[in-house]
């Protein structure tokens, strides 16, 4: 048997799993973007709410020390200090003013207020409201700019720095618990689908074990796994398919039957003449034989004579008949081990007469030394008679037919027919063994005679060889083997 | 032993498969499994890049037309905290700086006097005045009156309204002798309303009074009455109307004193004063443009403006009994 090499399940797992992997990870993908964005705009609200917060104060110090005329640094320091021990998620806060210079700062890494000149950035031409980035001193930072106005006026920029690493990892979190659950759910998933496609493909292995065993001698049914899903109703549909193959297969070789004993009997017709000849012949002498007696009815040694001639034309007269019927009749199948050449010497003595109407040359080389072959005697004589008919249908007067048998190979053996006849043309060579095809006259061949052989010796497991030199001569080889399986008979 | 059997299993499965088919698969599989973990390492790497900027909607890019322009101060007087101030006055200085002549910016005070001494100096152009204050500087510099807030009657009017805390069992002005009274700046027009006019009707004096105190603010009159500081006090009315669901209740009201004008200088520039004149003059609630930009104005000056007269505050000058 032919080893699978695209297995259905295999295919079905690695499509339905890919596409089936894909489209977890697609939404797995689509929810994480989605949970990160909502994270991440969350901590940036929360962080401009506080910064807010931390603005209105502020701005109100500033107000306060411009009105007052005081030192908004101080003020502010002191604002800053208090806010960033009350929120401790700041690290960092620096205050500037309209002309973006640092007015206060203050960074928990150094836990003092530095020097904050040195760190006036380029605020004004980056015009951001917030960012989240990496820097060097902090790690993950989210940074606030929340400008401190009324209206159009403007007293400076508020820059808050807070700890972005908690929402940083919070998306780590959700990252890992939906890697995790997109594993969990394909590995459930493929295999739920391994299992289903286990059961569907174990259906259909049963189904192709179950043809394998179907013979077509026995008719026997199928044992097929009963089941009420489509694999179920497949099996039922196969089930019916194979009772209508047997049936045909059973008309088929009725047909068959019948087309085998119709060209029989149109070889019989054929061989007729020769068959009233030989009957008419001891006819005649018992004929003869009957008159004198009766002329002289005294005569006992005379009478007994006769009537030992009587009996002697009507035992030959029914080896006639008997030899006749042998042929004819349809007799059930009888595959039995025969010797070939006995087959060949009846078919042979059958027509003896016909071929001694054409003066035929006809020489007997059989081998004396081959096995017995296990074949239907009926059918094979029918392929001896239809190649024996044609060799002399093709010979001329004085022709000559040379039957020969023998082993081929060996494990097998074979008889052939050569003839000296018209031979066959290079253009008839395919169509020969086509049913219905004849060269002959109307009357003299039905066209089926060569198709019969075929198929009988291919259903002996055998083959015919045909060589042929138009106006020279022309062979027919049968080959059988020795051994023939019984099961491939059709009777 | 299960694993075994387990092993077993699969090893009958496998051989079921040609040998070079599993040899394809077992690349295949192992091929993709490490293109998995890298893509999932790459993903992961790009997923905890958290890295983002958030610009603000609008352009906060500093407006430097105003560098070009004269810079002209505008004074208020302290009658509420600066933030206060600069919350309700701030949005009035943005439109007036929408001509194209002056630039306007606000200059607080720490006082009245100061607002006045501001203006007498030329430290600022004009200034929001109080009604009292301005008969005062009028009489003394000869400040002159430019334009009067609209109250929502459209009339150029304003009361000072003596209010109470709703426990207090305080009805009429007849229910103060023996009460503590809380009052704006000595300055204003309700800081002076009740004593010297309205108590001096029904005879009630300062002696009959428990105490009698100014704060700087509007503002701070209402939270120590809310704190039970105080058992009454004055303020404007568009003040109590702020603070009137902090269960206060009316007491007394005055007549309506013309609003708190805007003032300039007697030696105004008139460049500025009618810049700034056809600009809040132009005002029209109808429109929906105006409607949208007092809304966050202070409330006094949220229905408009119009022109202001000295003889507008003869009124102020009955109560005070300043000529």
């Amino acid at each position: 048997m032919t080893p699978i090499q695209h297995s259905f399940k295999t295919r079905i797992l690695l499509v339905t799993g890919s596409v089936l992997i894909l489209i977890m990870m697609l939404i797995s993908i689509t929810i994480l973007f989605q949970w990160r964005t909502i994270l991440i705009k969350k901590e940036i609200h929360n962080a401009q709410s506080v910064a807010n917060a931390f603005v209105v104060p502020t701005l109100d110090a500033m107000i306060y020390a411009e009105q007052r005329e005081l030192l908004k640094g101080d003020l502010l320091e002191t604002y800053i200090n208090n806010f960033m021990q009350k929120v401790t998620d700041i690290k960092y806060i620096q205050i500037f003013d309209e002309n973006y210079n640092v007015i206060a700062e203050k960074d928990a890494a150094f836990n003092k207020n530095t020097d904050s000149i040195s760190r006036v950035e380029n605020i004004r031409e980056e015009n951001i409201q917030s960012k989240i980035y990496k820097s060097k001193e902090h790690g993950w930072i989210l940074e606030t700019y929340t400008p401190l106005v009324i209206g159009d006026k403007s007293w400076g920029i508020t820059k808050i720095g807070f700890d972005a690493k908690p929402v940083r990892n919070e998306v780590k979190e959700i990252f890992f618990a939906l890697l995790g659950l997109t594993v969990i759910i394909s590995l459930v998933t493929l295999s739920v689908l391994y299992l289903l496609v286990n059961k569907i493909t174990y259906s259909l292995n049963n189904l192709v074990k179950q043809i394998d065993k179907i013979d077509f001698n026995t008719n026997e049914g199928i044992n097929l796994i009963e089941s009420k899903d489509e694999i179920g109703f497949m099996f039922e549909r196969f089930d019916d398919l194979l009772k209508r193959l047997y049936k045909s297969k059973d008309q088929l070789s009725i047909a068959q039957k019948q087309v085998y004993q119709s060209e029989k009997l149109a070889s019989i017709g054929r061989l007729a003449s020769g068959i009233a000849h030989e009957i008419n012949n001891p006819l005649n002498g018992i004929k003869s034989c009957i008159y004198a007696i009766q002329n002289n009815l005294n005569n006992n040694s005379q009478i007994n004579e006769y009537l030992s001639l009587i009996n002697e034309g009507v035992t030959y007269i029914d080896n006639v008949i008997k030899k006749l019927l042998g042929f004819v009749r349809q007799q059930p199948q009888k595959i039995n081990l025969y010797n070939l050449n006995e087959l060949i010497l009846n078919v042979y003595r059958l027509l003896d007469y016909k071929l001694k109407q054409k003066n035929a040359d006809v020489q007997l080389q059989l081998s004396e030394d081959i096995p017995f072959v296990k074949v239907d005697s009926q059918l094979i004589q029918e392929v001896i008679m239809n190649l024996l008919i044609n060799s002399y249908d093709a010979i001329l007067e004085n022709g000559s037919i040379l039957i020969s048998s023998g082993y081929y190979e060996n494990d097998s053996v074979f008889f052939s027919i050569k003839d000296n006849g018209t031979g066959i043309a290079q253009t008839e060579f395919e169509k020969i063994f086509d049913p219905f095809y004849t060269t002959k006259d109307v009357g003299k061949g039905t066209g089926l005679g060569l198709w019969v052989s075929l198929n009988i010796i291919e259903n002996h497991n055998g083959k015919v060889l045909v060589k042929s030199t138009p106006n020279t001569e022309t062979v027919f080889t049968v080959i059988l083997p020795i051994e023939v399986s019984d099961e491939n008979f059709i009777g | 032993m299960f694993g075994l059997e387990f092993v077993t299993k699969i090893n009958k499965r496998i051989s079921g498969i040609p040998v070079n088919m599993r040899k394809k698969y077992l690349i295949l599989i192992s091929s993709a499994f490490l293109v998995g973990i890298l893509i999932t390492v790459l993903f992961y790497e790009y997923v905890v890049d958290i890295s983002t900027v958030i610009r603000p909607e609008a352009n906060t890019v500093e407006k430097t037309n105003h560098l070009k322009k004269p810079i002209c101060y505008v004074g208020v007087i302290s009658r509420y905290p600066p933030n206060i101030i600069f919350n309700g006055y701030q949005p009035i200085i943005d439109y007036l700086n929408q001509n194209e002549k002056y630039h306007f910016e606000l200059k607080l005070s720490t006082s009245y006097s100061e607002t006045v001494d501001q203006l007498i100096n030329g430290k600022i152009s004009i200034a929001f005045f109080g009604s009292l204050l301005y008969i005062n500087a009028h009489k003394q510099y000869g400040i002159v009156p430019i334009l009067k807030p609209l109250n929502e009657d459209h009339k150029p009017f304003f009361r000072s309204i003596l209010f109470t805390r709703n426990n207090s069992g305080i009805n009429t002005t007849e229910d103060l002798t023996g009460k503590k009274i809380a009052l704006p700046s000595q300055e204003s027009f309700s800081g002076n309303w009740l004593i010297k006019y309205e108590l001096k009707k029904i005879g009630v004096s300062e002696k009959n009074l428990t105490e009698i105190k100014n704060f700087p603010f509007h503002q701070n009159v209402i939270f120590q009455v809310i704190n039970g500081n105080y058992d009454v006090g004055v303020v404007k009315d568009k003040v109590f109307k702020d603070y009137k669901n902090r269960d206060l209740k009316l007491v007394a009201y005055s007549e309506p004193v013309p609003g708190s004008p805007i003032v300039a200088a007697k030696d105004y520039d008139s460049g500025v004063i009618e810049t700034i004149k056809s600009l809040l003059l132009k005002i029209d609630l109808t429109k929906p443009y105006y409607q949208k930009l007092v809304k966050n104005w202070d409330e006094e000056f949220i229905y408009g403006f119009v022109e202001a007269n000295d003889s507008d505050y003869n009124l102020i000058r009955k109560y005070s009994g300043t000529n």
